[in-house]
């Protein structure tokens, strides 16, 4: 199957689903009990404001001329306005995504770094004390409330040590210029060294926290696939040829077992750059996540749908990048 | 079930010395032996301690002899407060979990079973669902509705349907054209019996460790949005709120009123998460 209609047919499928997204999103705003209005201008507004609401969403409407007006809105890139704030929630979330973003990102490589290496050492001597060590640590990974691992990290390396900054999010002195909006990137772009270590010290806890949680499943997965492609008959040829070892590892067990272990990377990396609400919230990160809770907490449900919704095409659209990068390095998903 | 006259085998259950001997083994794993632990703890602990919402004599007290695990804020107990705090959540956490194997394993099987439209739709459905981030997905219906147990329980229950549905579906479609459920059908029976009686025993074992491994997650979602502050509200025993609750003192050297109920989840849902790896590798 050519690239062209491999991608075209994934692009429908990610239609499907979109279409599935936001008619969840919308069933939550609409059809649920009570009048959608209060929920977007909150319980407090007076009448004409009410009225002005329901005139603008349609909701004297039927449900199906409401939901064509729901997409039609977010195909133009409104999502609504958020009270709170009072600004559109597309730019409140264009000003945080940045954040997310850096945060997620540095997450996803700690984890790649620790767990990765971890995993294939662990399949490679079972039941040796790495092996028993991983499988302690990833068991400990996939059950520990985040959250609580987070105040744990605050508790000794900010409390106790006093080796990290405090939980205030992103805070600089001074802002290094804005080209990504990623303070580290931006302050090395800068050549501007006292920023970067700042930024990087704040940054440095909650990524912590993340790869630690992130690295968890990662570990697993890696451990699991590098186990099935060491007992497989063509690792056995190899050593039948006399290969080394060393070199049987790297070159003809690692290759099979990163392709299925991107796949995992690539739905913590969607998950992790929609927003990672808790550990957003313990350092005062001010991410999408942040967002989405200071709106609940100021009961602004449009900006937490927005955020929902977002999150949710984020993911698809990680997922579809990963399956067409699999397409054109793998041969065998071209049958 | 009776014996047929031509001596086959009747297809009866276990019979009782077998299910002992089952019992016995099951008490050989040690995470189930915590587990029960954890689940007498939580239905009796209780009636041994006083009222979780009593208040001491001291705020902020560091564990002692008196205060084991210390004393909160508002002068309350923490020890007693996290044993009753394990009722709630193991119940939410056990019931959630129970609703969505309810929903998710018939239609998992039935969508595997009849495959067609009827699948391509529940498995577009539940991608869709699954596409959203558990917790974000949680916290958007809940603003939409007031979060009471009741709510929360429904909404945990709705995301973790379609991990159930998948799980099923994809353990059934391999059974779907065995000769033994080919033979029931040819005998008549109607594809609810078949599937009930024939299909479903045969999944069983990877359902029930999905199980506990579902109620470990239930626990931990409540827990996440009690911690951010939709779900349970203090001064209720939970353990996701009484975290938050601590979460400000962890700084300033009050680490216990955190700490502890933190640890409860965390004992809770890797001994869960281990059971679900013995039922996986034991039997």
């Amino acid at each position: 199957m050519p690239l062209a209609i491999y991608i075209s047919r994934r692009l429908a499928y990610m239609l499907v689903a979109l279409f599935g997204v936001s008619l969840v999103t919308f069933v939550v705003t609409r059809v649920l009990p009570g009048n959608p209005a209060y929920l977007i201008v909150g319980a407090m507004a007076d009448e004409s404001t009410v009225a002005a609401v329901v005139e603008r969403l349609g909701l004297d409407q039927s449900i199906y001329e409401q939901y064509v007006r729901y997409i039609r809105q977010l195909l133009s890139g409104d999502l609504g306005d958020s009270w709170r704030t009072s600004n559109p929630v597309s730019v409140d979330i264009g000003a945080r995504w940045p954040a997310t973003i850096e945060l997620g990102s540095t997450a996803l490589v700690l984890a790649l770094a620790w767990s990765v290496p971890f995993g294939i050492l662990s399949a490679l001597r079972r039941r040796s004390l790495s092996d028993r060590l991983a499988n302690a640590v990833s068991g400990l990974g996939v059950s520990i409330p985040e959250f609580w691992l987070g105040l744990i990290l605050l508790l000794i390396f900010f409390g106790t040590l006093e080796w990290a900054p405090a939980p205030i999010g992103r805070t600089l002195g001074e802002v290094p210029a804005h080209t990504t909006g990623l303070y580290t990137i931006d302050a090395i772009l800068a050549r501007d060294w006292e920023a970067f270590k700042a930024a990087a010290a704040q940054l440095i806890l909650p990524a912590s926290t993340l790869a630690l949680v992130v690295g968890a499943p990662l570990l697993r997965v890696t451990r699991g696939f590098m186990r099935e492609t060491m007992a497989s008959h063509h690792i056995r040829s190899a050593r039948a040829l006399g290969i080394p070892e060393r070199s049987i590892v790297l070159r003809h067990a690692l290759p099979n077992v990163l392709l299925p272990v991107s796949t995992m990377v690539a739905i913590m990396y969607g998950y992790l750059l929609g927003g990672t609400v808790l550990v957003e919230f313990v350092f005062a990160w001010p991410g999408i996540g942040k967002y989405a809770i200071d709106s609940i907490a100021a009961s602004d449900s449009i900006p937490v749908l927005a955020a929902v919704l977002l999150s949710a095409i984020t993911y698809l659209f990680v997922y579809l990048m990963m399956d067409v990068l699999h397409f054109v390095i793998d041969p065998r998903t071209r049958t | 079930m009776t014996a047929t006259a031509d001596g086959q085998a009747p297809a009866v259950s276990k019979p009782p010395r077998r299910r002992a001997r089952a019992a016995g083994r099951l008490l050989r794993r040690p995470a189930f032996v915590v587990l029960l632990l954890i689940v007498l703890i939580a239905l009796f602990g209780p009636f041994f301690l006083g009222d979780p919402l009593e208040l001491g004599p001291d705020t902020l007290a560091a564990p002692s002899m008196q205060n084991w695990f210390g004393t909160d804020q508002f002068s309350m107990d923490i020890f007693t407060r996290v044993v009753h705090a394990a009722r709630l959540d193991l119940l939410v956490g056990f019931i959630a979990a129970a609703l969505a194997v309810l929903a998710g394993m018939p239609l998992g099987a039935l969508a595997a079973y009849r495959g067609g439209a009827f699948d391509t739709l529940l498995l577009r459905v539940s991608e869709s669902l699954q596409a959203f981030p558990t917790l974000l997905l949680a916290l958007g219906i809940v603003t939409a509705l007031s979060p009471s147990i009741p709510v929360l329980v429904m909404i945990i229950a709705l995301v973790n349907v379609p991990v159930y549905l998948r799980l099923t579906r994809s353990a059934v479609q391999p059974l779907v054209n065995a000769d033994f459920v080919l033979a029931a059908r040819c005998a008549g029976k109607g594809q609810f019996t078949i599937l009930r009686r024939h299909v479903l025993p045969n999944v069983s074992e990877v359902v029930f460790a999905q199980f506990s491994v579902n109620v470990a997650w239930a626990i931990q979602i409540l827990a996440a949005l009690s911690f951010v502050g939709v779900g349970v509200k203090l001064p209720t025993p939970e353990w996701g709120a009484m975290v938050r609750g601590g979460a400000d003192y962890m700084i300033y050297g009050q680490w216990w009123v955190a700490l502890f109920p933190g640890l409860a989840i965390l004992a809770t849902v890797l001994t869960l998460n281990q059971v679900a790896d013995e039922i996986r590798h034991g039997s």
